[in-house]
Order: structure tokens, then sequence, then C-alpha cells
């Protein structure tokens, strides 16, 4: 028996070896070896988040402000309105980076800063009671979508009444204070370590920076852009019957301009300005050239239907889908063609799984 | 024709000798802990919540669509709770066999409520408990007893066969031309070109070409490697080595756990007797008397059990095309970690008066579902028969259901899974091949 296997094992160690060879001749021209620091291209993406969350965290603390200044009769309430705008602009930037510090006792950022549509009847119920413990309300009724109902829709709510100094006054702006302190607390957390945390976590396994941070990309893109803000209000999901008050800045009637602004985001997020390392570069180190031209080109696409369609528009949503339905749903047919490259070959490429939970195995 | 008759007498009388019990006693124990060790994981990581309670729809295996769970999560918890009571009795010998068809019964149970959650070490450990049943593994180490008894060498042999088949078919598995090009390791390794010193040799692609051929000769020849005396130890440390790397490198739970305990069976039992000897766990020399009782129903179905263990893996054949992509016989063959697949796929509900309803998976399957049912065909087909049935209760009659299914299979650009024409709605689960998959065509890739 020791005879026997004295020669099998040579020749099975050989046919290894032989194997190897073979196929090192074959497929070693495939695919070049990536030299992308990896801790710069995540850096990059670290600083990037500080830029939006401390841009996000100023403009909040200026709708405070001018919401206290409006409360004294300092200011009007179109200069409130216009400083939510400048919040749900700076939010739209940031709504990618929904893990790490974001996610607060298992709850995601943007469930309590972007749910929309919220319930308007407990909304107007809570701001008229003056409910000032907004971290027990329910998702639907806080954050931007609710802000934004009561500062638009105050006479429905309040009728006649002096609001904003009396219970709705204080509701809405125990809602500010709330995402103030959350936003403070995430740019706190990036700017005493967890950016480096970030930037050091590399590779690209489960519960990497990048197979976080790609794994919310891709489904802020998915989900929060193109199936909340643009075909749950076409009606895509039902039966073509259009549902604009589900959309984003629905009261503001501003959910054109802010679905395009957040798509530009997406956008510079995957390319970050031309000469830092990112998610395209790093597609291209990886000797995916080709598919980095395939999704920059296809962004730019949706970016100028966008464009287009904002131009003879305007920003109004709600105005788009009756008046230029057809090119809401080319819109939504070009964000369809980037699901695939980017969730397909795109994670498939950096070696990310799409990983919504822990896993057992295979 | 005489030496012919000789050698199966020969190997008649090895597989009849009475034969030592501690290897079946000590692998009964090894067997609860493990038991125990990952049903208190899954516990303590919520996968109980969040796999079976959360969840509104699961997805059924063909045939077994009459397995529900209850509609109390304090049940399912008792169910589970009943799950580690019964590795506990497993782990003491006593009522053994109660607890091994309990145990068998609970976990099984738990694996076929929901496809989602199918991993062949689920289903491993499922065969490995039935069989189990039938193994005088309570003829040693029983808590309480102290009369070991001797057994036929041919229980030790079946749970060899069980568990070097899973080895070899994990091996030639990888005979594709796929994982002999370095995918999807390539792709996997990717993920560790960051690291320092190693970072540069993993992320070559001869590297992962070269992880791969080793596999695929290590996972075939193990299990005879393991066999022979000259060369156990080193194949069961190479074996061990190989756990641990992938332990290491990839999220597979326990499965390196499992398989390194159970690569234990091959060492001879009187070597098992002699570990438990020194270890004090059992006196020196004990010298056993007593046989395990002869038994009608064990051998048959130990063998009705290893055929099917055996004749599974080469159902795919029936299918032809690339099992990879049409997935008809992936599971129960042993196709570990082969493929890396991503994609999407979305369903649209066509009403007769034109109206289209497209699907927002969101609303019916959580994260982890849609991710699976997006790459499986049966899954999505499935998924499918749970839309019509719930727009049959919103009312609607006539419709039909199409799917716009892109996958990408090991790297390779997205291709369409599920011809879009077809209407779902239409069409019937079951064994017969499916031909609304479209024909994988690696040349159009």
């Amino acid at each position: 028996m020791t005879y026997t296997l004295s020669y099998k094992l040579p020749i099975s160690i050989l046919t290894v070896a032989c194997a190897f060879l073979i196929s090192c001749t074959e497929k070693q021209t495939e695919k070049v070896t990536c030299s992308v620091d990896q801790s710069a291209l995540l850096e990059n993406y670290a600083q990037e988040f500080e830029r939006g969350i401390s841009e996000c965290s100023v403009e909040i603390a200026n709708l405070q402000e001018s919401f206290i200044a409006f409360q004294n009769g300092t200011l009007d309430l179109d200069a409130v309105k216009a400083k939510l705008k400048s919040v749900q602009l700076a939010y739209n930037a940031i709504s990618s980076l929904d893990f790490g510090p974001a996610v607060v006792n298992g709850e995601m950022m943007n469930d309590r800063f972007n749910i929309f549509p919220v319930n308007q009847i407990q909304v107007a119920e809570n701001a008229r009671n003056g409910i000032e413990d907004i971290d027990n309300l329910f998702k639907s009724n806080v954050g931007l979508q609710a802000i934004e109902y009561i500062l638009f829709q105050n006479e429905t709510i309040f009728g006649n009444a002096d609001w904003k100094t009396n219970e709705g006054g204080a509701h809405l702006l125990a809602q500010i204070n709330t995402l103030k302190t959350r936003i403070e607390n995430l740019k706190l957390a990036y700017t005493s370590g967890y950016s480096n945390t970030f930037a050091s976590n590399t590779g690209s396994g489960e519960g990497s920076s990048l197979a976080l941070f790609s794994n919310q990309f891709i489904q802020d893109f998915e989900t929060r852009l193109r199936n909340n803000k643009l075909r749950i209000p076409i009606g895509k999901f039902n039966g073509g019957v259009a549902q604009p008050e589900k959309a984003e800045a629905f009261y503001s009637d501003s959910g054109l301009e802010l679905a395009s602004l957040h798509f530009s985001n997406i956008k510079a997020l995957y390319s970050l300005n031309n000469d830092s390392l990112s998610l395209s570069k790093y597609l291209v180190c990886l000797g995916e050239s080709d598919l980095d031209a395939q999704i920059t080109e296809q962004l730019q696409i949706v970016e100028s239907a966008y464009a287009s369609l904002l131009e003879k528009n305007g920003a109004s949503l709600t105005a788009a889908i009756e008046n230029y339905n057809s090119d809401v749903s080319n819109l939504i047919d070009e964000h369809q063609k980037l699901v695939p490259l980017l969730k397909g070959n795109m994670l498939s490429t950096l070696g990310v799984r799409i990983n919504y939970t822990d896993s057992d195995g295979d | 024709m005489a030496i012919n008759a000789l050698k199966i007498k020969s190997i008649k009388d090895k597989l009849s000798a009475e034969t030592s019990p501690y290897l079946l006693g000590a692998f009964r124990v090894l067997f609860a802990c493990m038991a125990l060790y990952s049903a208190i994981r899954f516990l303590a990581k919520g996968w109980v919540q969040q796999l079976y309670i959360e969840p509104t729809y699961h997805f059924h295996y063909y045939g077994f669509e009459w397995v529900n769970l209850p509609n109390s999560s304090f049940a399912i918890y008792g169910l589970f709770i009943l799950m580690i009571i019964s590795a506990l009795g497993i782990l003491s010998g006593r009522y053994f066999r109660w607890f091994a068809v309990s145990y068998f019964i609970l976990f099984t149970y738990f694996e076929l409520v929901d496809k989602t959650y199918y991993l062949n070490h689920y289903y491993f450990i499922s065969l490995l408990a039935l069989l189990l049943i039938f193994l005088p593994m309570n003829a040693a180490l029983v808590l309480g007893k102290s009369a070991p008894k001797k057994h036929p060498f041919y229980f030790v042999a079946a749970l060899r066969v069980l568990i070097g088949a899973v080895y070899f078919y994990a091996g030639i598995a990888k005979l594709n031309s796929d994982w002999l090009a370095g995918e999807p390791l390539n792709t996997w390794f990717n993920a560790f070109q960051h690291l320092p010193v190693i970072g540069d040799f993993i992320g070559q692609h001869s590297t992962a070409v070269f992880a791969s051929y080793l596999a695929m000769f290590f996972d075939t020849i193990l299990p005879f490697l393991l066999l022979f005396k000259s060369t156990r130890i080193w194949a069961y440390l190479a074996a061990v080595i190989f756990h641990s790397l992938t332990a290491l490198m990839f999220p597979i739970g326990v499965f390196p756990l499992i398989m390194s305990v159970c690569a234990l069976v091959f060492f001879p039992t009187y070597i098992w007797q002699k570990r438990l000897e020194q270890l004090k766990i059992i006196k020196q020399n004990i010298t056993i008397t007593l046989v395990v009782k002869k038994s009608r129903i064990a051998l048959p179905a130990i063998f009705i059990l290893l055929s099917f263990h055996l004749i599974m893996p080469w159902r795919y054949t029936l299918y032809g095309g690339n099992v990879m992509w049409h997935e008809q016989g992936f599971r129960f063959s042993w196709r570990v970690m082969l493929m890396e697949k991503n994609g999407f796929t979305e369903l649209t509900v066509v009403n007769s008066d034109g109206k289209k309803y497209l699907v927002n998976n969101a609303d019916y399957l959580t994260p982890l579902q849609e991710k699976m049912m997006s790459t499986q065909p049966d899954m999505i087909l499935e998924y499918s028969k749970i839309i019509a049935l719930d727009f049959e209760k919103k009312g609607f009659s006539h419709f039909k259901i199409v799917a716009d299914s892109w996958v990408t299979l090991n790297g390779r650009k997205p291709f369409r899974m599920i011809q879009n024409n077809v209407d779902l709605r239409q069409q019937t689960t079951g064994f017969a091949n499916q031909e609304w998959i479209t024909t994988w065509n690696d040349e159009a890739l």
C-alpha cells in the first residue's frame, strides 16, 4: 500500500503543478493586479462624507436659527422655507452614507431624516399638541418631510391660530433640534475617529468599508432614489395611477429638483473629482475600464435627462408627471440601465457581495 | 472469479467485524456539541427573529409547501429551544434514538421552512442527523452507563462514506471551466489585495487559478488520503489548515468547524479509544464483552440513505445546460462556494386592461430574500406565485406576470435570466426542465 502511494502522490502533485503552469500561461494576461492604495481611496471617501455631513450640519443649524428668528418675528416664513430646502439639498448629498455611526440603535439615519410620505393626520396632531419628545415618534411622523408639511400646510393644521410661538412652534423646533443633534453626533463620530476607522478598514470582504459603502450606495440609488422618488409617485407600482403625494418634498413641490440633485450626488460619489481615487478609478485599476466607461456614460445620460426635464418643466415632480409623463418614464428607464452595471458588474469586480444581513455560509 | 469471491468475503468480514464503540460514542458527543454551538449561535445572532419571524412570506422547497411556521413567535422560539434540548439529549446519550429523531425532525423542519437560507452544511447536518439515528451512537460514553458495547464496523464505514462523499462531490463539482479559470476565487481574492506582504500575491490571477486547482484536487482526493494510514495524519492536518484558511477568508459560518470535526471519523476506532484513555475519559484497557443488538431496519435504512446521498448530486445531468445558471439540480449536490452571482429581478403584473403594476420587492420580501430570489430561477417562479395570489386577493383575475431579470455570473457582464415574454403565472413548479429560463450561452456574454 505504501509503495502504491509513493508514486500516486508525486503524480498528483505533478498534475497540479502542470495544471497551474498551463493555466498561468493562458490567463495571466487577462487581469492586471491593481495597485490602488485602498486606504487612500477610503480616505477620500471619508473626507467627502465629512464635508457632506458638515455642510448638512451647517444647513440644519441655519434652519434652526431662521425658525427661531421667525418665532421672534424677525424673519418671514418664506425665508424659513428656503432654509428647509437647503437642508433637503444638503441631506440628499449624504444619504448614501447610512452605515457605521449613521445607524443609531439599529435605526438608519434616513428613517429619522427623510421618510415620505408622512402621516399627515398624526403629524398635524403632534404639532397641535406640541409634542417635543421626537425620538419616540414613529418614523412617518418625523424628519424633513414632517417639517415641510407643517411649514407649508400650517393653515390647514392650525387654521388662523398663532402657531409659531405656541405648541406648533415648540413641536417644529423640537423636530429641527432632533435632526440637529443627530447630525452633530454623526459629525463628531466622523471627526473623532470614524473617518480613520473607515479609511483603515480596507479589503472588500464582509464588514469592510468598501462593502459597507458600496452596498449602501446601491441601496440609496435603487430604493431611495429610483423607487421612492420616481417609481412610486409616477405609479409604476400602482398600474400607472400617479401618486405624486407620495413623492419627496410634495408640499414644497420640488420633488424633481431634489431627485435630480440626489442623482448628481450619486454620480459625484462614483467618480469624486477627476483627480481623486474613486470607485471609478478603482474599477479602471482592476482592469475594467470598459465597465467604468459604460457606467460613466450612463450616469451622464441620466444627468442629461434630468437637466432637460428640469429645463422644460421646473422643479415640480407633480407637474412633470402630469405634463411630461413619458419623459419621467424614460428617466426611470435610464436609471434602470445603471442597476445591472452597478449592482452586477461593479460589485462583482470590487469583490463585494450584496450583504444585507450576516451570513452563515454557502 | 475465485479471487473476487475471496475479496468480497474479506470485505464482508471486515465490515462485519466487531469494533470498539468509542469512535461513534465520541463522535456523538462532538456532533452534539457542534449542534448546540450552532443553535445557540443562531439564537444569539437574532436569526430566529430575522429569518423566520420577520418575513411575511417564505420560499418553499418543491413538495414541501406544507412545511410552514406556527403563527406565534413564542411557538417558533419554543421549537428552537426544543431542538437545543434534543442536542443536549444526544450529548448525554440517554434515550439517544428519541433525541436523535427529534433533533433531525426539528433541524430539518427549520431548514425546509424557507429555501432562501439553504446552505450545504445545513443539508449535511440533516443527512448526518438522519444517519446517526440508525447507528449505535449510544454504545459508549453514555451518561450514567458504564458498559460499552461493541458494534459491527459497517456502522463506522457508513459514517465515512457519508462524510467522504461530501468532499469528493465538492471536488468534482469544481471541474468546470469557470473554476479552473480561477473564478470566482479571483473575484473573491480581490478582497484581500490590500493586505500587507501577502496582498500582492493573493491579488495575482495565477494565485486564484492555483488555489482553484489545489482546492479541486484537495477535495476530490482527501477522503482517499484519509483512508490510508500512511497519509491520514498529513491529510487531516492539511484539511484543518484548508478549513481554517477558508474560515478566515470567507463568511462561511460553522462549516469549517463541522468538516474539521467530521474528518476525524477516518481515524481508526482503536485510536479513538486510546486517546480517550490518555485523556482519562475512560479506563485503561477496558475489555468490552457486550455487543449491540442487531437491528432489522438499520442496514436497509443506511443503504437507502447513502444511495440517496450518492445519487442526488448527479440529477443536474438530466437538465443539461449550465447548472450554475439555471440551478436545476444545484442544491443538495455539494456545490460549495462555486459561484458569485449578482443581479436583480423585478416582476410586473400586466392586467387584461393593459395596466402594468411593477412589483415593489420590498413590499413582499426581506432584503436577504430579495437578494436570493433575484438570481435563483425557482425562487423567481415561486415569487410570481406569491404575487399572483396577492393580486387575486385584490380582485384581479385576468393578468399575467412577467419578469425583468438580469444576472451576472462569476464576473461576466449581466445577462437576462428569465425570458421576458413568458407569463410566469402559467408556469408550473416541479422537477421538469424549466424552459422559461434563458439558455446559457457563454459566447454571447
